[in-house]
């Protein structure tokens, strides 16, 4: 095997994010992966970066994307619209236009200052064309969260069109149609595929020991069973309930936004669940197409590729080829 | 620069934001009694294992990995002969590595001579020694696992038994614990520990997952083990169930009874929330200390 695609880097201005940058020169997509309740960068997803390059022969297509994970502190303490407002914040300094210390040695080393070369590895100005957005449990919120404020801040900046203005119905569906690809160029966020593994959007969470092993134990590889068995995982436990105030609005807002503004496709997420999920409430939203299964899977194994189960790095490039084909 | 050195340099960037800096940072903190001096030894001294063995792996880039060493060897080498008689002690298995680079201080991060093996395909094993790094980072910047770290390896006999094993723990304040960021507090907080120690059956669980998931590569052959040997001769006194197995031992089997008895309270009893806990976290113990090895070798290591 040759070396690998992809070289790591740490993301500036997000501790305990890493990135890997590829060194294909068609690269132009930017995959971000954003963990759940208290997982990380690394545990939530554990062989994906590894198997992004060893398995680069039978999935090509990842050697053209920068693939960033990213982590936010404080998953289970920090309320998930300011997890959320971080993300949106990180997502506005790397999508489209990635921050130049990615592509170059960039680190601060006071002793060493000024003897690593720091020749950038992409020409200026570098844009991604394309965008997919990869969340699991509480990550999945995250992300929808951080689409709904956006999308809010443009409405109230009133850079949104009209869309139900126009009188005829050709008038309508042909202005439409430009005026929704005007608003994809320029804010090309809403353009972004979104895939969701596990998504805690209708509600999970638990208490006792079983709130200690979910709060601790990201990877549950050997662990696994005892998650499936245990029977506190119930809606008595819920902290995340179906019905909060805030998994309401979001509903709401999604929803809303999907059917007033259908093209972009960021506001439908396709959702991925494990069958064996005890943790999440599985479903999906209105807008959103239909959910799918994935057999012998649980709430923490169903985004962890492996060598015997790599369906995630192709569900992954699906939801960007349907965004491709939907646009 | 060689081929391919501009983009190795982003690897060696990556390792100079996410770790070096972050431990020589650490290391000055005054949060620590003399007695834990070696932990902060061997929490540099790990570093420098990584930056070597990405180093042999061609990983990073030879010549600035040497730069970068060479900038911060004051700080990251054993400063005395007691501090690097402590840290052979601590880290057994690397005591051949330890001799020469003790002799060899500041020569070159690629130590001839020494008896470990080398690989029959770098580049093949090179995304699975990433993923082993990206694990290692994440377990070194753990301030939760360090905690237990400290209360397992280091804490005398009878504070051990007194604020760990002894205290009754309730769970919801471990989970808090752990969602916390870093603490000022003391690190002997019994939740902290408590929750460190959840924190350190998962960095384990995750290694073995990524190693295991790449066992039956037949184009890696006998690199995965190989691998996989070196890098818990890096990190493994974290989590030094092998010196102080008996500890782990303990705790497991006290968490595991609380477990039981909280089920027992909610009635379900038929649950294997407990007993399978028990089983599978001695199983991880077993898988960092290579007790399945040293069994092959005739060497005892009941539980």
């Amino acid at each position: 095997m040759d070396r690998p695609v992809h070289d790591l880097n740490a993301i500036k201005n997000a501790c305990g994010s890493y990135a890997l940058v590829s060194r294909h020169p068609e690269t132009d997509t930017a995959v971000i992966f954003v963990h759940g309740f208290g997982g990380d960068s690394q545990a939530t997803w554990l062989d994906f970066p590894s198997l992004i390059d060893s398995c680069s022969g039978e999935y090509p297509w990842w050697n053209t994307c920068d693939v960033f994970f990213y982590e936010y502190a404080g998953s289970r303490t920090i309320p998930i619209a300011v997890s959320a407002h971080k993300l949106l914040t990180f997502l506005r300094a790397t999508f489209p236009e990635p921050d130049g210390s990615l592509f170059r040695f960039s680190a601060t080393v006071p002793k060493l200052d000024g003897l690593f070369p720091s020749i950038p590895l992409r020409r200026e100005g570098f844009k991604y064309k394309n965008l997919v957005l990869v969340g699991h449990s509480e990550g999945a919120v995250v992300i929808r969260r951080a689409l709904i404020e956006e999308y809010k801040r443009i409405r109230d900046e009133g850079g949104l069109p009209n869309l139900r203005s126009f009188l005829t119905f050709e008038e309508t569906q042909a202005a439409r149609e430009r005026i929704q690809r005007e608003f994809l160029r320029d804010y090309p966020l809403f353009d972004a595929a979104v895939l969701l593994f596990a998504p805690a959007h209708l509600g999970a969470t638990v208490t006792g020991w079983a709130g200690v092993l979910v709060s601790c134990l990201r990877v549950c590889s050997v662990l696994a069973p005892i998650f499936d068995g245990l029977k506190a995982y119930s809606a008595a436990y819920h902290d995340l309930k179906g019905g909060s105030p805030f998994l309401t609005q979001l509903r709401s807002d999604t929803e809303k936004f999907a059917l007033d503004f259908p093209q972009p496709q960021a506001f439908k997420a396709r959702s991925y669940f494990g069958e064996k999920d005890r943790i999440v409430c599985i479903g999906e939203y209105e807008s959103d197409p239909p959910a799918v299964l994935v057999k012998n899977k649980g709430h923490l194994a169903v985004c962890k590729p492996s060598q015997s189960y790599k369906e995630p790095l192709k569900y992954v490039r699906y939801e960007r080829e349907r965004r491709v084909s939907a646009s | 620069m060689k081929e391919n050195d501009e983009y190795r340099l982003l690897n060696l960037s990556y390792f100079a934001s996410a770790l070096l800096m972050p431990q020589l940072e650490l290391a000055s903190l005054r949060d620590l009694g003399a007695q834990f001096r070696t932990a902060k030894t061997a929490a540099l001294f790990e570093v420098v294992s990584w930056l070597r063995l990405g180093t042999e792996l061609a990983f990073f880039p030879e010549e600035h990995a040497n730069r970068l060493l060479a900038g911060y060897l004051d700080e990251v080498m054993p400063p005395t002969p007691q501090a690097w008689r402590d840290l052979k002690g601590l880290l057994s298995e690397q005591v051949d590595v330890l001799n020469l680079l003790e002799a060899r201080v500041g020569e070159t991060l690629s130590v001839r001579g020494s008896s470990e093996q080398r690989f029959d395909n770098a580049s093949a094993i090179l995304p699975l020694f990433r993923s082993a790094l990206l694990l290692g980072t994440r377990i070194a910047t753990d301030s939760r696992a360090r905690s237990f770290t400290l209360a397992l390896g280091f804490l005398p006999d009878v504070p051990w038994k007194e604020l760990i094993l002894d205290c009754k723990i309730d769970p919801n304040q471990v989970a808090l614990a752990e969602g916390v960021g870093a603490v000022d507090a003391s690190p002997f907080v019994p939740e902290l520990v408590y929750a460190g120690f959840f924190r350190a059956l998962d960095h384990m669980d995750a290694l073995r997952y990524v190693f295991e998931d790449c066992a039956d590569r037949e184009s890696l052959g006998y690199d995965v083990p190989r691998l996989r040997s070196r890098v818990l001769a890096i990190v493994g006194w974290r989590f030094h169930a092998s010196g102080k197995r008996h500890r782990f031992i303990e705790l497991v089997e006290k968490i595991s009874v609380d477990m039981a008895a909280e089920m027992a309270a909610r009635g379900e009893h038929g649950s294997p929330g407990s007993e399978a806990f028990r089983d599978r976290a001695l199983y991880l113990m077993r898988y960092w200390n290579e007790e399945e090895e040293m069994i092959a070798h005739g060497v005892s290591a009941s539980v």
